[in-house]
């Protein structure tokens, strides 16, 4: 399945929750097999901003290098633990990329690999657009902050419109009480509480998902809480 | 339709003048006329029109096919053909007692008729056809609908400058960070940021870079011999300046989103206001530093990559 991790604003850790989730769907999927994981199988994580690159590069083919026709999607996965499909990093390689082939592009990846998480990019241009286009469901990140709702909205309209479904909300980085009552009832489905743990805002840095580094901390629940909701929802 | 005096063959006398609609013959209950004139500035160019109309009571489909020399230069939006457009002509849908009308240009020379029109039957909305709504999710719709997210052609930095063509020039750059720093520096009065008197305060600003130093291009090849590297080959003075960027990025982290007792803390830490008031700035200055160094970074590694030294054949010379 294709999931797509939006949050209109900037900054709110669209891409380490992608990240993060794309290590618990992993997971998911071990379980779900017994134990074996198979060669090929599970969860891509595509770095689908195409403008400012989130996720770590390394070495070879990018997302710039897919969506310029220069590279085959499955040649640019790469990555332990967890498998990232990266952007490149340079203003040219933005300009090269034509948006309309990623569908194809994580299409092509989901069918490889079975699942796929894509870190979208902050906005309303199609290059937010495209991703949910092509997606089966969408996870909202949202800042807990008191304007931040008004974008959600905004996010959840566009989803809708290009017909990804919502399977939840990662209220992230929350410090004091969150509204978490008022965002569930104003984006219609359930929010899980993602604490300001340093292990999540080091988890792409230091190559360790929470769910594996801190599996029985409040965020690593929270994640684990939404890939079981992302599970359930698969077609 | 516009019908200027310029072509067709109105009244009939066989004779045909350039521009006027000429009716199109077309098996079916729809009709079609169509003009074709080239461009005068542009005689290679050919721009046809076509109207087509629907006199019956249920929508028709059309098929539209471009008989000229070249491709079919579709109107468009955001850059993609507009709907049911192709390289071909058009595929679509007339109403029920409607008109429809098309135009496309085509780099090729005038011929008549320069389309054949094909009468599709009715469109009852069963099977797959072209002229069928088309999903608002295909990616086509979505660029026409939300825009291009593409940077423009002069974002791009110009190749022929020696940084790889930044904007700002490398003492610019320098001098901007020298301001910014001088208002982190505790030893400067914490008026407003922006008026720290940079040539008072220069003494004591170079002395934070060293302690907090950001290399510049001029810095780069002074301390290049004298540095050593760490494992991941990563030199010396970029290590200092990763690590004073990550400092203030950490900082920045602790204070966005943060609660009140949370940022008292951060302030108590950093020694003050004056510490932590030009951040936003120094921050900004940091991802644009980052940018540009990462982006050189890997035109360099392109390039090394790309080398192809021939150690036997040089040994053998040597």
């Amino acid at each position: 399945m294709i999931l797509a991790v939006t949050g209109g604003k900037g900054g709110v850790g669209k891409s380490t929750l992608a990240y993060n989730l794309g290590a618990a769907l992993d997971e998911c999927r071990i379980d779900a097999r017994g134990g074996d994981r198979r060669g090929s199988g599970g969860a891509v994580v595509v770095d689908a901003d195409l403008g400012m690159a989130d996720l770590p590069t390394g070495r070879g083919p990018d997302l710039h290098d897919v969506l310029a026709g220069r590279a085959d999607p499955v040649e640019a996965v790469r990555g332990i633990p967890v498998k990232v499909l990266p952007c490149g990093r340079s203003l040219a390689g933005a300009r090269a990329a034509d948006v309309r082939l990623l569908a194809d592009a994580v299409r092509t990846v989901e069918a490889e690999y079975g699942d796929v998480v894509i870190d979208c990019p902050a906005g309303m241009r199609a290059d937010a657009g495209v991703p949910l286009a092509v997606a089966d469901a969408c996870v909202l990140v949202v800042s807990p902050r008191r304007f931040a709702l008004a974008d959600a909205i905004r996010s959840r309209e566009l989803a809708r419109e290009l017909e990804a479904g919502l399977v939840g909300v990662a209220l992230n980085r929350v410090v004091n009480d969150p509204p978490t009552g008022a965002f569930e009832r104003t984006l219609g489905a359930p929010v899980e509480v993602l604490p300001a743990d340093p292990r999540v805002g080091r988890s792409i840095g230091d190559n360790r998902p929470v769910v594996s580094a801190a599996p029985e901390s409040d965020a690593g629940r929270a994640v684990r809480s939404l890939a079981e909701a992302v599970r359930t929802c698969r077609r | 339709m516009s019908t200027r005096n310029s072509g067709g063959d109105a009244d009939g006398d066989g004779i045909e003048t350039a521009g006027e609609s000429v009716a199109a013959a077309v098996e079916g209950p729809l009709e079609a006329s169509w003009t074709v004139e080239s461009l005068p500035d542009a005689p290679e160019v050919t721009l046809v029109r076509v109207e087509l109309r629907n006199p019956t009571a249920v929508d028709r489909r059309v098929r539209v096919t471009n008989r000229l020399g070249g491709p079919v230069l579709p109107p468009r939006r955001e850059g993609v053909p507009e709907r049911g457009w192709t390289e071909r002509g058009y595929d679509g849908t007339v109403d029920a007692g409607g008109r429809l009308a098309l135009g496309y240009a085509t780099p090729a020379a005038v011929e008549r008729p320069p389309v054949a029109v094909v009468d599709d039957g009715r469109a009852d909305g069963s099977g797959r056809s072209e002229s069928t709504p088309e999903p608002g999710t295909r990616p086509e719709a979505v660029v026409r609908q939300l825009g291009s997210p593409r940077p423009p052609a002069d974002a791009l930095p110009d190749p022929s400058s020696p940084e790889g063509g930044d904007v700002r020039e490398p003492d610019e750059g320098a001098a901007g960070r020298l301001r910014e720093t001088a208002v982190e520096t505790s030893s400067l009065p914490t008026g407003s940021a922006g008026s720290a008197d940079v040539e008072s305060a220069e003494g004591s600003v170079r002395e934070s870079l060293r302690s907090d130093p950001t290399p510049t291009d001029a810095d780069a090849p002074s301390t290049a011999g004298s540095d050593s590297s760490d494992s991941d080959g990563t030199p010396e003075s970029v290590q200092r300046w990763f690590a004073g960027v990550e400092r203030r990025v950490e900082r920045g982290e602790r204070l966005t989103d943060a609660s009140v007792a949370e940022a008292t803390a951060v302030l108590a830490a950093a020694g003050g206001l004056a510490a932590v008031e030009g951040l936003p700035n120094r921050l900004a200055a940091d991802v644009e530093a980052l940018r540009r160094f990462a982006d050189r970074a890997e035109r360099l590694a392109d390039r090394a990559e790309g080398t192809d030294v021939p150690a036997e054949a040089l040994r053998r010379l040597a």
